[in-house]
């Protein structure tokens, strides 16, 4: 971790205003574009990020900012207060399996066929619902394991595996311009 | 291969930002702690001079470009509210001693001089309605900054008697 990040993690230990600003100013980036992902929703996504924020503040005196997973820890604030969000719009991150249902007869799409932006990878995983969107956000971008995934998400962590390998290829077929309706 | 894809481009995929704003927007959401707060009491002392420097500096910040009617209006409306906040404060600030006055000086000189709002924008957008939002929105944090300010000082302060 850098010097003056830390620095600034310990000014915002003692409650320093200033130092919070500015240790918002240099990760703010790193936290919304999480945030953006998971929620698909701008002014929900700074929301979500303020209050990351502030939960981490409020948990600084908690936590040890020499380790260096300290963004990690940060990152998990985040997805947590998004998963939060959307289980209170009582939205499914978990897709029934009549939904996967027709997911069975979208086309096989060859990765290889297909050249990748993106832009286009981007609006794709926007496009997809919310659980296959939370599924591939979490192990694609965010760098989660199954198990992690399970934890956040509380399913089993075969069920996690199923659920990516399904949306993944559904965002293969979205990239393909070949999607079919969810 | 999507996996490695993302790996290749990861400073991209985070490219997103938030609308205009979000830092003044988060600035309010952060409370001062308790001891901040105490320390803020006796600091204020400074904040007179501080807001005729922030004044200027406010004015000066937009030179390079020729401010707009609407911009400038803006400007002169809350220049003028930020220059009668500074007159209450100047009465209250004249009870704290020299020491605490300086480091509130410094203090609110910063607070008053920062802003969320790039040169950039003010320059090429100053028509943009969401920037003047945005500059009228950091006026009017840094207005309820002072007047809380002002109101903590007068609370606590042995001149509370004087009208403010």
């Amino acid at each position: 971790m850098e010097s003056n990040i830390r620095e600034l993690i310990a000014q915002c230990k003692k409650g320093q205003p200033k130092a919070q600003q500015q240790f918002y100013a240099q990760c703010y980036k790193l936290v919304y574009n999480t945030c953006l992902r998971l929620l698909n929703h701008t002014a929900e996504a700074e929301d979500a990020m303020q209050e990351t924020f502030i939960k981490v503040f409020e948990k600084l005196d908690q936590q040890n900012t020499e380790e260096s997973n300290f963004f990690a820890w940060l990152k998990r604030i985040a997805i947590n207060t998004c998963l939060d969000k959307l289980r209170q719009k009582r939205m499914s991150l978990f897709p029934l399996d009549e939904k996967m249902a027709g997911l069975m007869s979208n086309p096989i799409v060859r990765e290889e066929d297909l050249t990748l932006k993106v832009q286009q990878v981007k609006s794709a995983i926007m496009s997809l619902s919310d659980g296959y969107r939370v599924m591939l956000s979490l192990i694609l971008l965010e760098g989660f394991d199954y198990e992690e995934v399970s934890e956040v998400l509380k399913i089993t962590p075969s069920a996690a595996r199923t659920q990516y390998s399904r949306g993944r290829q559904k965002l293969l077929a979205a990239l393909s311009g070949k999607i079919i309706n969810e | 291969m999507l996996e490695q894809f993302v790996n290749n481009h990861r400073d991209e995929f985070d490219s997103e930002e938030p609308t205009i704003g979000h830092e003044l927007r988060f600035a309010k959401k952060i409370k001062p702690s308790k001891a901040k707060r105490r320390w803020i009491y006796y600091v204020s002392a400074a904040a007179a001079v501080a807001l005729l420097v922030v004044s200027v500096k406010v004015f000066n910040r937009h030179d390079v470009c020729r401010p707009s009617e609407e911009v400038l209006g803006v400007q002169q409306y809350y220049s003028g509210v930020l220059m009668l906040e500074q007159d209450k404060l100047d009465k209250i600030l004249a009870c704290v001693d020299e020491q605490t006055r300086t480091e509130v000086m410094d203090d609110v000189e910063q607070m008053l001089s920062e802003s969320a709002i790039s040169a950039s924008s003010l320059c090429h957008e100053q028509n943009n309605p969401v920037v003047i939002g945005a500059l009228v929105e950091e006026y009017l944090y840094k207005i309820e900054h002072l007047q809380e300010l002002g109101q903590l000082l007068q609370k606590n302060n042995p001149c509370s008697e004087i009208d403010t």
